[in-house]
């Protein structure tokens, strides 16, 4: 009966600690804004532009503005 | 999207270059007193003037030297620009620049090209020393700055600015807050406008600051005026100063590996190789 009884709450232990490991994890999602893995993972919309390539990936937003500013070589 | 807020703008030229400055709820007076911390912390760091606190650092080679607050982290940030690109971005290339003519202002001409002086660039961290007020530039080594102060100033003044603002220091870029709408700052790129939020953007190029053959863009393993098949790249990154960095590194990879390590690092960007020039 003893031994059972061990068994029982080992076997109830584990099950918990794996139910609330998957609770844990679903409710701490990754970051999907996070720099680095987003921009290689899916690196974005490539486009030629001023005779180059132009690459936007998810966390840059294009628009149809004109810019206020600009970057440039000085 | 939310009203249009006032934007204040301020342009002037100052590091040998065009700057701007814009921001939400700021005064005109308040932007011209920006305009006076880039000339002020401009004059420390530029080595073209030779009471410069930089060029005094240069000029005292072997001598631990005293140094502002400003110019210690100007140099602790090329120390760090140095290890992040695996020492491509290497402010100690100095005396290559000057071998390669560029001893003074482009706006003045160039000097005159030698190459005698030209060799690959040591490595920062043995040319460089840097500890608390103080720092020490090795025997026969020099440090040029350059854009890593750009891009070092953009960050900093934008913290002055406020919450909700553009600096523009000659492409070096950060932009700060959401914007005059609440979207972002309308940023140009490559002919495209981005809207940027928090973020900085550079441009590295060998097609500017260029006489004859020359450029000012020294290719730290070889001592040269850079030949890696780009003419330009533009990046945007978290901060003004990691675009400055990841943009002349990627500029000096070449187009083979340029696209790969803009994908790991920069969240938009524009290379322009040879055959597209």
């Amino acid at each position: 009966m003893r031994v059972f009884l061990v068994k029982a709450v080992a076997t109830a232990l584990t099950i918990g600690a794996t139910v609330a490991s998957a609770v844990f994890v679903t409710s701490h999602l990754k970051n999907p804004a996070a720099p680095l893995q987003p921009s290689v993972l899916n690196a974005g919309a490539s486009t030629t532009a001023l005779g180059g390539t132009l690459t936007v990936g998810p966390s840059v937003q294009p628009t149809n503005e004109p810019p206020m500013t600009s970057t440039y070589a000085s | 999207m939310r009203p249009e807020s006032q934007v204040g703008s301020h342009h002037f030229e100052a590091l040998g270059t065009n700057c701007s400055l814009f921001a939400v709820d700021r005064s005109q007076g308040r932007l011209v007193e920006d305009e006076f911390w880039v000339r002020r912390i401009g004059a420390r760091l530029t080595r073209f003037k030779p009471e410069s606190e930089l060029s005094q650092l240069n000029a005292h080679a072997g001598e631990w030297r005293p140094v502002s607050a400003e110019l210690e982290s100007n140099l602790r940030a090329a120390l760090e620009a140095f290890e992040m690109s695996g020492g491509l971005v290497n402010a100690a290339v100095l005396p290559s620049m000057l071998a390669s003519g560029y001893t003074r202002p482009i706006a003045e001409g160039p000097g005159v090209v030698t190459l005698a002086g030209a060799s690959p660039a040591p490595a920062l961290p043995d040319a460089l020393e840097v500890r608390e007020g103080e720092a020490r530039v090795a025997i026969g080594a020099g440090i040029d700055l350059g854009g890593i102060a750009k891009g070092w100033m953009a960050d900093r003044l934008s913290e002055l600015m406020g919450s909700n603002c553009v600096v523009n220091l000659g492409g070096d870029l950060r932009a700060r807050g959401a914007g005059p709408r609440g979207l972002g700052w309308p940023v140009g790129m490559a002919g495209a406008t981005l809207m940027l939020r928090d973020q900085g953007a550079a441009t590295s190029s060998v097609l500017r600051r260029r006489w004859g053959e020359a450029h000012h863009l020294i290719d730290p393993r070889t001592g040269l005026p850079a030949h890696t098949g780009l003419h330009e790249v533009s990046v945007v990154t978290a901060t003004g100063f990691e675009a400055e960095v990841v943009a002349k590194t990627a500029l000096l990879l070449g187009p083979d590996l340029a696209p790969a390590y803009c994908a790991s690092r920069a969240m938009a960007w524009w290379l322009s190789d040879v055959h597209d020039a």
